[in-house]
């Protein structure tokens, strides 16, 4: 009876370190075919002149996709696919491992026998990873090439900055971004480029000038058109500056 | 010889292949009738057969029924056959001066027994058989009789000359597992029948290769063989779909198919030396299971349909 109980339980053990040895298949599988297509996709946007880093995306979504896939499909029946003499008894043996009849231990020992014959290699497809392999190192090569030649096919960057612009745009436009809009400021790519660039900002005119503090100052005499200045510059203001103006403060007014 | 069954498996095959050997002796072909027969004994189950006459349905029990050292009985039905014809009555016995009553045990007392021509039985004289093979007991007045097990009965029915017969009601023909049509033989095999039965007026020797003991290990064997979910769940779909085809069938099989599939695709796994049951037994057994268990509908009936093409058909979709 304990050697029952033993026999059984060796089974499990058998069965989890299948599907422990599989899994490890699967992932070194999925893990060339990722590299591969990482490799493909980078040589696409090499040659289309866009940067190559964006090929981790789907490589990265196709691993985790085959992975999923290969997890969901039964590990025991991809064993009994690759040899005959297992057919259906694995499955049989996994369904009923909590059953101790006779029936049940001379099917555990038959499965037992044939397991040891079943070679780990088997599960590993020599002529597909070595084809893979050649596949890859031609890759590279064609990568190296292009990248020191330079080798364009099309030049899309500009499609891809113009297209970037236009998704922060519409985000923006849509959120109601902190920098405003067109309407607001004018064209959103000066204000952008004022961010980008060191801009040497000198104030001049009335508003500029402060030598000396105010209060040591005749402000009346000084600025006898103070009291009106809002006014005077606003009257300085050609109608399109006054309008963009009048707009900034409604905005700002909203936000509050 | 049933605990030497129990500890040697390879001893069931070979069992198994000199039960065959002996019934060859004495019936020519047939091999898949004999096979059939066999898997509903250890199933522990019942077979409704369906043959003209002279094709051998008497015979092949028979000499089952000494090949596995068995009481054999048989029971010709007639229109004129009681219950108690059958079931066996109560009669008056003398001893000593003084009467009682005793129960006189009918033909149904046996392990196999062959009830030829059930269809020419009035309802009432069927009824009392299907309660031993249901229920394997009988009751005669207020009292029960345990029948003894194994217990089996081969119940046949004649295809033709159906004038004043009490065809068995689809609800009584589920408690048949098995329903066999018998077929005639091959050219070569009748001439070997011809050859054999006009040779000599002595029957084959038979041997028993078994006993009621070893019949009874089989059984509980046969229940042991382990299944797989996924077959499980075929069987169980198989059956389902004879209740979701309804521009073929108009009444599908009950539970009692699924519990009889899986049943009998164990004992066939047995039958043929395998430690657990393949998707061939059940592909095998489905098509004996469900054709008297499925009643087609009248556009597939005028369409020339069978019941044999609606199942074969069922089995190949559903995988």
């Amino acid at each position: 009876m304990a050697d029952d109980n033993n026999k059984v339980k060796k089974i499990a053990h058998i069965l989890k370190e299948i599907q422990i040895t599989l899994l490890h298949f699967v992932i070194f599988e999925a893990l060339i075919n990722t590299v591969l297509l990482f490799l493909v996709c980078y040589l696409v946007l090499i040659l289309l002149g866009i940067t190559g880093i964006y090929a981790g995306i789907p490589a990265l979504a196709y691993l985790g996709f085959a992975i999923a896939r290969k997890l969901s499909s039964s590990d025991v029946k991809q064993v009994e696919e690759k040899h005959e003499i297992l057919r259906e008894r694995l499955r049989t043996i996994r369904d009923n491992q909590d059953q101790d009849n006779f029936m049940v231990q001379k099917l555990v020992e038959e499965v037992e026998g044939k397991l040891k014959v079943v070679p780990i290699s088997s599960f590993f497809n020599t002529k597909k990873a070595v084809s893979t392999i050649l596949i890859t190192a031609v890759l590279c090569f064609l990568i190296i090439t292009a990248t020191i030649f330079q080798v364009k096919v099309v030049d899309a960057s500009k499609a891809v900055s113009y297209l970037k612009n236009k998704i922060i745009k519409t985000t923006a436009e849509k959120e109601g971004s902190a920098f405003g809009t067109d309407a607001t400021y004018g064209d959103q790519s000066k204000l952008l480029a004022l961010g980008n660039n060191a801009e040497t900002i000198t104030l001049t005119g009335e508003a500029g000038e402060h030598d000396q503090k105010l209060d040591d100052r005749n402000i009346a005499t000084e600025y006898p058109n103070l009291g009106s200045a809002t006014q005077n510059n606003e009257q300085a203001l050609n109608k399109d500056e006054q309008e963009l103006i009048k707009k900034y403060f409604n905005e700002v007014s909203k936000r509050r | 010889m049933a605990d030497e069954l129990k500890g040697n498996y390879e001893k069931v095959s070979k069992t198994f292949d000199a039960l065959f050997h002996e019934m060859e002796k004495a019936v020519i072909g047939q091999r898949e009738i004999v096979e059939q027969i066999v898997i509903a004994i250890l199933a522990d189950a019942n077979v409704l057969v369906e043959g003209y006459p002279g094709l051998g349905k008497t015979m092949t029990i028979k000499t089952l029924a000494r090949t596995m050292d068995l009481k054999f009985s048989r029971i010709q039905h007639t229109p004129d056959v009681m219950p108690s014809d059958i079931t066996g009555t109560e009669i008056i016995e003398e001893v000593n001066g003084k009467r009682f009553f005793k129960f006189q045990q009918g033909p149904v007392f046996a392990n196999i027994v062959l009830a030829d021509e059930i269809n020419r039985a009035t309802p009432k004289t069927q009824s009392s058989l299907l309660e031993a093979m249901q229920e394997k007991q009988v009751t005669v007045g207020n009292k029960t009789y345990k029948l003894d097990p194994p217990f089996f009965i081969l119940a046949t029915q004649n295809p033709i000359e159906q004038e004043g017969t009490y065809p068995l009601p689809e609800a009584q023909q589920d408690r048949f597992l098995f329903k066999i049509l018998m077929g005639y033989p091959t050219f070569e095999e009748e001439v070997k029948i011809a050859e054999q039965y006009t040779k000599k007026m002595e029957q084959p020797d038979i041997k028993a290769v078994m006993n009621k003991q070893t019949v009874l290990a089989l059984q509980t064997l046969a229940r042991q063989v382990p299944i797989s979910n996924d077959l499980l769940e075929r069987a169980v779909k198989i059956v389902e779909k004879t209740r979701t085809t309804p521009d073929k069938i108009e009444y599908g099989a009950s539970p009692r198919a699924s519990i009889g599939i899986i049943t009998a695709a164990k004992a066939r796994a047995l039958l043929m030396g395998r430690n657990h049951v393949s998707e061939k037994d059940i592909e095998y057994v489905a098509l004996p299971i469900l054709r008297h268990r499925i009643i087609l509908t009248f556009e597939a009936e005028r369409k020339g349909v069978t019941r044999d093409d609606v199942i074969k058909e069922i089995v190949q979709k559903v995988k």
